[in-house]
């Protein structure tokens, strides 16, 4: 197993749950309340580089990705967490992960999940006015 | 290259309106200025503001971002104004009439004088194009 | 009200007067893409505005099965449009673990490679149209339609190819149409070297490019700048040689890395990989004319899973992700080019700079043409609209021509 994703494993131990799909594809279970120091760790400690995050629906929650690469080793380590319906929220990491601001406004308004703390809360893409819906809500809350 | 000259009344000023596009229209007009197919001869200029245009070249489609301002810039637009519609996009929605973000057709907004197909159209089409339209219109006198 | 005048030196007895000019209504308040805001000459904020070109194509991409899919993302992106193909179906192979054709991975090599040397001759035109060096633009386009008429005859199309599907290539280049490829593509490196030296070389280029619009490699990290962008900054990683796929472990090629993170640096990156990429072009299409066989692996069922695949567009890293139900269509598609990583990075690195510096620092990041075409300058205290993007790259310009003129004067 990869050095860094020793690391990792070694750090929060059960707090965790590691899949290796493959030696490039690594996927990290955590629960919303580890997020922003699982990723904290990846992305300072580790100095990982922050690609993106992906939000999806699901029945029970939305589904949060963040995808950052170790370009080294040639490999994405994507954290992932359930952000249980219908409260969604979860806190921002857009404060350490600077890139992060714009997508996080993104999810919000595309799925409706709620991050705390996060510095400038505006729509991204839709207009202001926008009817509430959220596109990418299969229930389109 | 005699019939050409002689079918344009005037030096025609386009103006380009780029809104939902993936740039690949509003890089072919661009290039109809370039050496090869060069508009310039044919008196084509693109004008900086919308106030000194006669033609104004649509791309891409109108999102529901762009709806206000595209037609505050086609109020701008000095008297007998023409809009043509450049691009799959512009023409009819293209792949994009079933977004969430998709307004309505160009020509469902604003009148529009005449339609380029293509995905892109290649800088030949669309000199082709705006020459066709001065050509019915000098006719239509 | 209608012509810009300026009254102005770079000295610093006068100040410089800019009289509002401006193809906007009075009562407009629908925000521009960039919103520069100024005290003087200084830039001290940017607010950026978007939506504009928002399309819903990854919703979009939910109702299209998976061969269909390429066709809707190669429209996200003109200049880039096989960049997110590639990605997608890279993140469609890592979903079924499959391996392409040996004959495919150089033809993705050979498309992706001529799409760079398309993107970067058009910026270079760009940036030559900003900077004043109309001539610039003229020769770099110029130049760029030897590439467009290359993809014409190999694909079909002067872009949106359509090469690229899940498993492979949709179409194979015969013999005859490489050798004349080759020598078309051999016949760029001069016009390269001509903007090598135009750039490398030029006082005026060096007056206006260094040391402005810097990026730090520490901000590179934050922002996650991907690219030209980030290896401008001393950060040395490229998708092609980290993250390895289609041929371009199977032929020598270099990564260009600078370390000052200026204007100039991008510049120089962006000419640097040119050669590079023609380099993996003659190679490829050495390999080509040895290597045959199938071109697509038909790929038929996508099962279950979940898949990420990256590609290194002409601007930096292009990330899709792809979630499978086992149906023939993604139940999630996650795309993210490249700019929306590397826009934000003009936070850092247009603040403090002069308002004459601001288009050339934006472009530098190489952002969508119609972007760039929507900025905006306001007065940070009246919060009044001052300058619209025409008006910035004329300013430019004319920063440019003085100074040329205080060097031969």
């Amino acid at each position: 197993m990869n050095d860094c994703v020793n690391k990792i494993k070694e750090r929060f131990g059960n707090r965790l749950n590691v899949f290796e799909k493959s030696a490039k594809r690594i996927y990290i279970d955590v629960k919303p309340e580890d997020w922003t120091e699982v990723a904290g760790f990846i992305f300072n400690d580790l100095y990982a580089r922050y690609q993106i995050m992906t939000g999806t629906d699901t029945k029970d929650a939305v589904e949060v990705l963040l995808h950052f690469a170790f370009d080294k080793d040639g490999m994405v380590v994507s954290l992932r967490t359930l952000v249980k319906k219908p409260g969604c929220e979860i806190d921002s990491v857009a404060n350490m992960i600077t890139g992060a601001e714009w997508i996080e406004r993104e999810i919000m308004e595309i799925l409706g999940v709620k991050f705390r703390n996060h510095p400038n809360p505006k729509h991204l893409l839709l207009t202001e006015d926008w009817d509430g819906k959220y596109p990418f809500r299969k229930d389109n809350v | 290259m005699g019939i050409k000259t002689n079918s344009l009344l005037k030096s025609l000023w386009v103006f380009h309106f780029g809104s939902a596009t993936c740039n690949n229209c509003d890089i072919e007009v661009l290039d109809a200025l370039t050496p090869r197919y060069d508009l310039e001869r044919f008196g084509i200029q693109l004008a900086g503001s919308i106030r000194h245009a006669d033609v104004m070249l649509v791309c891409g489609f109108i999102n529901k971002k762009v709806v206000p301002k595209f037609k505050e810039i086609y109020t701008q637009m000095p008297a007998p104004k023409l809009v043509v519609a450049i691009g799959g996009c512009a023409c009819s929605g293209g792949m994009f009439t079933g977004s969430y973000n998709f307004f309505e057709t160009v020509d469902k907004i604003v009148p529009v004088a005449a339609y380029i197909p293509g995905c892109p159209p290649k800088p030949e089409a669309i000199i082709a194009g705006v020459v066709k339209l001065v050509t019915a219109l000098k006719g239509s006198k | 009200m209608e012509n810009i005048r300026s009254g102005k030196t770079m000295s610093e007895e006068k100040k410089r007067t800019i009289i509002p000019v401006g193809p906007f209504h009075p009562l407009q308040e629908e925000p521009e893409f960039f919103e520069l805001s100024v005290e003087g000459e200084k830039v001290v904020d940017i607010n950026i505005n978007l939506g504009y070109n928002h399309r819903g194509i990854e919703k979009l991409s939910e109702g299209k099965h998976y061969d269909q899919v390429p066709f809707l993302v190669e429209r996200i992106c003109g200049i880039c449009s096989t960049s997110h193909p590639m990605a997608y179906c890279q993140a469609v192979e890592d979903i079924t673990g499959v391996e392409i054709p040996l004959r495919a991975k150089y033809i993705r090599s050979i498309v992706g490679e001529l799409e760079r040397l398309h993107s970067h001759f058009l910026w270079v035109g760009l940036a030559g149209h900003f900077l004043g060096y109309n001539t610039v633009w003229m020769w770099a386009w110029k130049y760029r339609e030897t590439v467009n008429d290359i993809m014409e005859r190999l694909t079909g199309n002067r872009q949106h190819y359509a090469m690229i599907k899940p498993g492979g290539v949709r179409r194979d280049f015969e013999d005859e149409d490489i050798d004349w490829a080759l020598k078309m593509v051999c016949t760029l490196v001069k016009p390269i070297d001509m903007f090598k030296g135009a750039v490398l070389d030029d006082p005026v280029i060096h007056a206006r490019t260094k040391g402005v619009g810097i990026l730090t490699k520490e901000d590179a990290h934050r922002y996650g700048a991907v690219g030209p962008t980030a290896r401008a900054s001393g950060v040395p990683f490229d998708i092609r040689k980290n993250h390895p796929h289609a041929a371009y472990n199977l032929v020598k090629w270099n990564v260009v890395v600078c370390n000052n993170g200026d204007v100039f640096d991008k510049a120089v990156v962006r000419i640097l990989e040119m050669y590079e990429s023609i380099k993996i072009v003659k190679q490829c299409f050495e390999m080509l004319k040895k290597e045959k066989g199938e071109i697509d692996a038909n790929l038929k069922e996508i099962p279950v899973g979940e898949g990420i695949g990256q590609y290194e567009a002409p601007r930096g890293e292009v990330f899709h992700y792809v979630k499978s139900d086992g149906s023939n269509r993604p139940i999630r598609h996650k795309i993210r080019a490249p700019s929306y990583v590397n826009v934000p990075t003009a936070k850092s690195t247009v603040i403090g700079e002069t308002v004459t510096d601001a288009t050339l620092i934006l472009a530098s990041v190489d952002p969508c043409y119609c972007c760039t075409e929507r900025i905006i300058v306001i007065d940070a205290g009246t919060r009044k609209r001052l300058m619209t993007g025409r008006d910035l790259v004329r300013l430019s310009q004319e920063k440019t021509r003085e100074l040329a003129g205080r060097r031969t004067g």
